[in-house]
């Protein structure tokens, strides 16, 4: 893959806490290598105190690492790359004596979205994320939900190039929790990366095309979710088969059996090989009492890393 | 100077929707409406006095003002982390200081305005004419307020509290109108360390004392032409000098 596939690289980034006190150091990241690529949704999953949220505010400069780099479109961040990026944080906060309009026409500024443009872009996120009846209201006086709908609009005023959510679902009820899965997913669509934390698998699942695992500030594994869509592997139960296919089952690649009392339990690997195990069993007369299909979920994987 | 600019309105818009601004503005019309009652029943003169205590009053409570709002608006964006949304735009640390400070300075302006506007009114009611010694007073009360806000922008990006942030403001207010005390302890006569001490302190704390024009006024001194060119020079001067200061540690500061 050529550079510039990558809208964001890190490499070996690395970042230890200091104790107010003592002033030891504790390490919360630790030489973590990723890549988010162009137009692509990547999840970062990962309990509690993995790294996640320290993985964005570096990315955002609220940090400075310990070690390693950060590249954005091929070049360190900087302030001018900030102008690509938008950012929604975990529980987003606002000037809670600001209006939605006026909340917008200040980030609006903030980005240097030029005056005459300003007032096309803010009527055009609220339209997008569905607050065009709340435009006047005070900030103060948005639920969660509608606070959250805020948050996105604000990160996209920009028209970004790189999307950061940090746990964007959090706190959401199932009606919002879709809505943002959609905004989400328009976002990508329009040709914008997305990168989130969260800590809820179905949404990531239903989102993501690729997802990262992190524990203790350590990168355990990236898949491709489009690569773990189909059956991990296969279960075949077979009962009255005779010794002479075992030895050509047992030969199949990743093949291994069982015995249950009068039933045999095949396992194997992909599809290809059910095929051939089918037609060795009815050679010899066997009989086939369930072929199941077996996943490996998000949540396993999940539950793998985290040692749950 | 657009992020500038925003930050400085959206400031000023905080500060002009916060309770405490009012209940202190209330204050000191209180204590300008007292020095009225107290001035009609004194010895001397009733309206230099009313003059003298509610140009007092004018930049007391304009420093209180400064402190209070100038401390709590930095803490409560590190508290409400909102600082998070305005950083992760095209916002640089320095814009960020500086829009504060300058938010902050133009409510200053706007509440001693206010004040002074009211109180000239007011004696003008009383005199038949509006004194303009009311207005440059007030202005050189805003002058030291420039200074003091600096000092809270300084400290609150120093210090994480702002209970220790309007402490130690509050503490260089005190001694920068006190620094003419410190004249006593650079003669050959002290020791060399307490003369070492007053000369660095002297060096260093701003000489608030010499902002206080109200009283010279109402007691009919004349100004020196170079009196107000060097006082806003000063205050410039010194205001820049701390906020440089306070640009370098919050540059540094992160946000956990």
């Amino acid at each position: 893959m050529s550079q510039s596939d990558n809208i964001l690289e890190i490499s070996g980034l690395t970042k230890d806490y200091r104790s107010d006190w003592t002033y030891r150091p504790t390490r919360v990241l630790d030489a973590l290598d990723l890549e988010v690529q162009r137009g692509e949704c990547f999840g970062l999953l990962g309990p509690n105190g993995a790294g996640k949220t320290t993985t964005f505010k570096l990315i955002l400069g609220f940090l400075r690492p310990t070690a390693g780099r950060i590249l954005f479109d091929g070049a360190p961040i900087n302030e001018a790359a900030k102008e690509r990026i938008g950012f929604l944080p975990e529980h987003p906060y606002f000037y809670e004596y600001l209006t939605v309009q006026e909340t917008l026409a200040l980030f609006a500024a903030l980005y240097g979205i030029p005056r005459a443009e300003r007032n096309g872009r803010i009527d055009a996120v609220i339209q997008r994320v569905g607050l065009e009846q709340k435009r006047r209201a005070s900030v103060r006086s948005l639920s969660k939900g509608l606070m959250q709908r805020v948050g996105v609009a604000q990160a996209i005023l920009n028209r970004p190039r790189l999307v950061v959510f940090d746990e964007p679902m959090s706190g959401l009820d199932p009606v919002g929790r879709r809505l943002m899965r959609e905004l989400i997913c328009d976002i990508r669509d329009q040709g914008a990366s997305v990168i989130f934390s969260s800590h809820i698998l179905p949404d990531v699942e239903a989102i993501c095309d690729r997802v990262g695992f992190l524990t203790d500030g350590k990168l355990r594994e990236v898949i491709n979710l489009a690569d773990v869509a189909g059956a991990d592997h296969f279960e075949l139960v077979v009962e009255r088969i005779n010794g002479t296919a075992w030895g050509d089952i047992e030969k199949l690649a990743g093949a291994s059996i069982t015995q249950a009392d009068e039933r045999h339990i095949i396992v194997l690997p992909d599809q290809s090989q059910v095929d051939v195990a089918i037609d060795l069993i009815r050679r010899d007369n066997g009989s086939i009492k369930s072929i199941t299909p077996r996943f490996t979920s998000l949540e396993d994987r999940f539950l793998r890393h985290i040692g749950g | 100077m657009s992020k500038v600019a925003a930050l400085a309105l959206n400031t000023t818009r905080e500060a002009i929707r916060n309770r405490v601004l009012y209940s202190i503005l209330a204050f000191a019309v209180l204590m300008v409406g007292v020095s009225t009652v107290l001035g009609s029943a004194s010895i001397g003169d009733p309206i230099r006095y009313i003059k003298d205590f509610s140009l007092m009053s004018i930049s007391l409570f304009g420093v209180i003002i400064a402190v209070v709002l100038g401390v709590n608006l930095l803490h409560q964006e590190l508290s409400n982390k909102t600082i998070l949304n305005t950083l992760s735009k095209p916002v640089a640390r320095w814009q960020f200081v500086l829009g504060k400070f300058a938010g902050l300075l133009l409510t200053s302006t706007a509440v001693i305005a206010g004040m002074a506007v009211g109180l000239g009114l007011f004696l003008s009611l009383i005199e038949g004419r509006f004194d303009p010694i009311i207005l440059v007073a007030s202005f050189a009360s805003l002058l030291e307020i420039m200074i003091v806000i600096a000092f809270a922008v300084f400290f609150s990006s120093v210090v994480v509290t702002p209970t220790l942030a309007g402490m130690f403001t509050i503490g260089c207010f005190i001694a920068g109108r006190s620094t003419q005390y410190l004249d006593y302890f650079l003669s050959e006569d002290t020791g060399w360390v307490l003369r070492s001490l007053a000369r660095t302190l002297n060096a260093l704390l701003p000489r608030l004392d010499h902002f206080l024009l109200g009283d010279r006024l109402v007691h009919g001194e004349h100004l020196d032409p170079s009196t107000l060119p060097y006082l806003i020079g000063y205050a410039v001067f010194y205001s820049a000098a701390l906020l440089l200061l306070a640009v370098g540690f919050f540059s540094r500061r992160e946000f956990r």
